[in-house]
């Protein structure tokens, strides 16, 4: 017979911590007003807003939002280009496998949470304000929203690198710049390409609400059809929209799976 | 040649790698540093050029002061120094030529190297260093599509792309099977008699230090303690430089 190790008890967090999510959850929900009566009082004016959405108005959709749509699209593959491209160099300062100067890879490592912390629809009110309205406001939105998550995971893969090459490549005299061109960068172009491609569908997504801050594409005229409650043009751009998001993602899947 | 003055190295967190070395490597030496595994071989390697900065004292390569050299210096003195690393080092998704042409990287503009626009000069000295070690014929394949032995080929072709005076081979063999162990080695060895560079390999193998060496340098602890010819080396001083007999696993066996 052997002496088998005695079980350890359910630990404390279990009869505390079950208990306290369930308390928590109640509070979160009287906080914010939640009440089952009003909701299926409120619920009775669905009508308003489901019998135009299931009545869609195609002609007048296709007629009046594709050229939107597409100007959406062109927002997102302009900013998603030149966004990633600018992210290329800033991620080799902000990785300490390629820059070994703890200064200038803490000032690149900041400004690139700063502009990720700054929400894109923020940074579309700013631009609008700076450069107006339309999409140019939109473009530069977007390149601040791709350059933040292209440098954040391109700075990390390359913090994961092998840095043997680098190293190979220091011995023999080349100057920093070279061996993380030569030695870096072809470690990290695969990743490279498929972040951007999931940047760029990030984008198309994103680039659709650009307009409700007046920032171009086709979020302009959902906002204007959305003042006057006019749900029957809605639901048709969202179904254009949907479909165009679907093809792009599933083209950009593929491609994906084809480069890693 | 190569000569160490009172050299030691303290890694940061206090580890003693290296204490008052004092050594002198002349040209066209083929030598070989044997000890276990943390006894100092690679920070020894290492600190000739200046991968590993000495703490004290002075490594002098060629005339040149390498320890306390600048920049710009230090690029000079490491591109005339070739080096073979264990793990081979090749950028497994670039060609076998472009992990070669990085030997030829100090020579070139930046511009040059980055657009790819390589002189004509550099690309021939890169194809004439992979024929040395007759792996020409895989010139546009992948490093990654290569074997062991071959990948660490061309990282002895890359060293030699730099026409380097001198040639460091850190445990060039340890990541490969004995058959290929020593084919590396017999090109390391031709590469020293045909063109005269200075050779320094780090081995934990006895029999392939005895087999290929001239001259042994053994280290225990960081500090020098054989300093003489190959075939004057006797078990005894293995079983000093190693601090205990010599087990099956110091050696790398037969292959014929």
């Amino acid at each position: 017979m052997i002496n088998l190790p005695k079980k350890p008890p359910p630990s404390l967090m279990v009869f505390l911590g079950i208990p306290a999510v369930f308390l928590f959850s109640y509070y979160c929900f009287s906080k914010v007003g939640f009440n089952l009566s009003d909701f299926r009082e409120n619920l009775q004016n669905r009508y308003i807003v489901t019998d135009p959405l299931f009545n869609p108005k195609w002609s007048w959709a296709i007629e009046n939002a594709s050229e939107a749509i597409i100007e959406t699209i062109q927002i997102a593959i302009l900013a998603s280009i030149v966004g990633c491209f600018i992210a290329l160099p800033l991620s080799f300062y902000a990785s300490q496998t390629t820059n070994q100067n703890k200064i200038s890879f803490f000032l690149y490592k900041s400004f690139l949470n700063v502009v990720r912390t700054i929400p894109d629809l923020f940074w579309a009110m700013m631009f609008t304000v700076a450069v107006g309205l339309g999409p140019f406001a939109g473009v530069l939105a977007l390149v601040m929203f791709s350059l933040a998550i292209m440098g954040k995971l391109l700075s990390e893969t390359i913090d994961s690198i092998d840095p043997g090459p680098l190293e190979a490549a220091k011995s023999s005299g080349a100057s920093h710049n070279q061996s993380v061109f030569t030695s870096a960068l072809p470690q990290v172009l695969p990743n490279f390409t498929a972040y951007f491609l999931y940047i760029f569908e990030l984008c198309i997504r994103a680039s659709v609400i650009l307009g409700l801050v007046g920032a171009g594409g086709v979020g302009r005229i959902i906002e204007t059809q959305r003042i006057f409650l006019r749900f029957d043009r809605i639901s048709p751009i969202i179904v254009l929209i949907l479909v165009v998001v679907i093809l792009i993602e599933q083209f950009s899947v593929w491609l994906r799976r084809r480069i890693l | 040649m190569i000569k160490f003055e009172n050299v030691g190295v303290v890694y940061p967190g206090g580890v003693k790698a290296l204490e008052n070395i004092n050594l002198e490597i002349n040209e066209g030496d083929f030598v070989i540093i044997v000890g276990l595994s943390g006894a100092g071989k690679s920070t020894l390697l290492r600190s000739i050029n200046n991968l590993v900065k000495p703490t004290s004292g002075n490594v002098v390569v060629d005339g040149n002061q390498v320890t306390n050299a600048s920049k710009k210096e230090l690029k000079k003195i490491r591109s005339d120094i070739g080096m073979i690393f264990q793990t081979f080092n090749l950028v497994n998704r670039s060609s076998v030529l472009k992990n070669v042409l990085t030997g030829r990287l100090s020579q070139v503009s930046t511009i040059r190297s980055i657009t790819g626009l390589w002189p004509k000069e550099d690309k021939q000295i890169a194809f004439d260093a992979l024929e040395r070690v007759e792996i020409l014929e895989k010139a546009y394949v992948r490093g990654s599509n290569l074997s062991g032995g071959q990948q660490q080929r061309v990282g002895i072709a890359r060293a030699l792309a730099q026409k380097p005076k001198v040639m460091l081979a850190d445990e060039p063999v340890a990541s490969l099977d004995p058959v290929t162990s020593r084919v590396v080695m017999s090109y390391l060895k031709k590469i020293n008699q045909d063109l005269g560079i200075t050779t320094i390999v780090n081995l934990h193998f006895l029999d392939l230090a005895k087999e290929f060496g001239t001259r042994l340098i053994g280290l225990r602890e960081g500090n020098l303690v054989y300093d003489g010819s190959v075939d004057d080396v006797s078990d005894a001083d293995f079983e000093n430089i190693y601090g205990r007999s010599i087990k099956s696993s110091d050696l790398i066996g037969e292959d014929d």
